[in-house]
């Protein structure tokens, strides 16, 4: 190893090859020239530099060891013929068949696991849901002819229970439930939303005689599990049939497109002969 | 390779054939020329005209990659691959250089088998022992000078096998072929500046590397 000086230990050896290369113009070439010219220990790099290219530059050919010239066999397997053309979509660019594959199966995985996280609705957020459940409230209760005094939440599961069980309950849940129900034919976000309510607040509903929702619906289950606890535990997201079905739909294509992608991976890796 | 009688008969045919090939700068050059005129034949399904182009630049891609990919078999094997890549792609020539063409399949296949390395080391560079090596001696030249020659030639394998797979593919390009910055970071699918500092910091470790054996190149 040459002596590196202490003034050369400063000085920028990428200067010095960008020198070289010739890549250098203006104040950066004169800085580079200065400093080869002040410095022997960059004037003896610029020349190891120069002698190196020069003698990659002279480096012997290499000669091949065989002859790579493709026999009528290989030919043959490297054309695409009868249904291995199909694959190669796109004729000359069979990628284009490999990346199309990658894509749906990326998509069927992607949309798989959209479709399996918990708390992701499709064709119904919570908010686009308690109308239709509010509806679906309504139409049962005028299906069965209960009014004011009894409520049917979403048309299934539900048995009047006397409001009086309201006491029961020492935050006054459930009486807010049953206020919630009584006068707003709330579905689960009214329920929800009347969990939150005051003990003052389950007076009037208690007064009046209605008769608070027992709820076997499962949209209705955290006001149904409220009932006779201490405390109200926090509503979850409701989900409508809509975003149901728009879940079930996404996953169906979802391995619709899966499946497709690892088939045409599959097809095409039969359709590349062996050379 | 001009000589051969095949050759001749295809120099002979149509001139409009190298319009076909939607290049819009008259080809001037004849080995550029005759390649598109190959290539040209070889669209059509004439596989000679394809071992004719195979004959022509099989030698300087296999100098190629045998730098890139310092394992002679290995190298051998991705300069095969390269040309059935090639012939797999006729129809994706869009004009230009052939030889260019050629040495972008060959770079993108000793890359591919280089990154294929990194996941699975294999026994490093048994190929500097290789006689093929040395440079072809004469009877008339001098013995001094040829040994000197193939020591400098094996000293600088074995520091080129030393530095970085990117350091060596910019410094072979630009060296050993002759490409410039722009043909490099089109090839290699890198920006012009990582291209001139792969080559400098390339050289530079190919310096370090050669430091005590630097009398063989200087004088």
């Amino acid at each position: 190893m040459p002596h590196v000086s202490e003034l050369h230990a400063q000085h920028d050896p990428l200067l010095v090859a960008s020198l070289v290369a010739g890549d250098l113009a203006g104040a950066d070439r004169d800085r580079a020239n200065a400093q080869v010219s002040a410095c022997t220990d960059c004037a003896t790099l610029h020349a190891d530099l120069i002698a190196i290219a020069r003698a990659t530059a002279a480096l012997p050919p290499a000669v091949a060891p065989r002859d790579f010239r493709l026999s009528r066999e290989q030919a043959e397997a490297l054309r695409p013929v009868g249904w291995r053309r199909l694959v190669a979509i796109g004729g000359s660019r069979p990628l284009l068949s490999r990346q199309l594959g990658i894509g749906l199966a990326t998509i069927g995985i992607a949309g798989l696991l959209v479709s399996t996280l918990p708390g992701i609705q499709l064709g119904g957020s919570a908010a686009v849901a308690e109308p239709s459940t509010r509806e679906a409230a309504t139409s049962a209760d005028q299906r069965s002819g209960v009014s004011g005094d009894q409520v049917t939440i979403a048309g299934e599961g539900v048995s009047p229970v006397p409001a009086n069980l309201g006491p029961m309950s020492n935050d006054g849940s459930s009486a807010a439930a049953s206020r919630s129900a009584g006068d707003t034919f709330g579905g689960a976000v009214g329920l929800a939303s009347g969990l939150q309510s005051s003990p003052a607040a389950a007076a009037p509903a208690a007064s009046t005689g209605a008769f608070a929702p027992s709820v076997g619906d499962a949209a209705a289950t955290p006001a149904a599990r409220s009932l006779g606890q201490d405390n109200a535990e926090p509503a979850t997201p409701t989900t409508s049939p809509a975003a149901d079905s728009g879940q079930n739909l996404l996953a169906i294509g979802s391995i619709i497109a899966l499946a497709a992608g690892i088939a045409l991976l599959a097809v095409r890796r039969l359709a590349r002969r062996p050379i | 390779m001009l000589d051969s009688p095949r050759l001749t008969i295809a120099v002979r045919r149509d001139p409009l054939i190298v319009e076909d090939l939607r290049s819009t700068t008259v080809v001037d050059d004849p080995v550029q020329r005759r390649d598109l005129i190959l290539l040209e034949r070889a669209r059509a399904g004439d596989l000679d005209a394809f071992n004719d182009l195979v004959l022509c630049y099989q030698d300087q891609l296999f100098a190629l990659v045998v730098r890139m990919v310092p394992d002679r078999d290995q190298a051998s094997d991705v300069t095969q691959e390269a040309f059935f890549s090639a012939f797999r792609n006729l129809a994706a020539f869009r004009g230009g250089s052939v030889r260019s063409w050629l040495n972008r399949i060959a770079v993108n296949a000793a890359m591919d088998i280089q990154r294929a390395r990194k996941r699975r080391p294999v026994q490093p560079y048994p190929e500097l022992e290789d006689e093929s090596w040395q440079p072809p001696a004469t009877e008339d030249a001098d013995p001094v000078h040829t040994a000197l020659t193939w020591e400098r030639s094996k000293a600088l394998n074995e520091a080129l096998a030393s530095v970085t797979h990117d350091q060596r593919t910019a410094i072979v390009l630009f060296d050993v072929e002759g490409y410039d910055y722009a043909e490099i970071a089109s090839m290699t699918n890198v920006s012009l500046g990582t291209v001139k500092s792969r080559i400098h910091r390339g050289r530079l470790a190919l310096r370090d590397r050669l430091a005590d054996r630097m009398d063989l190149f200087r004088g």
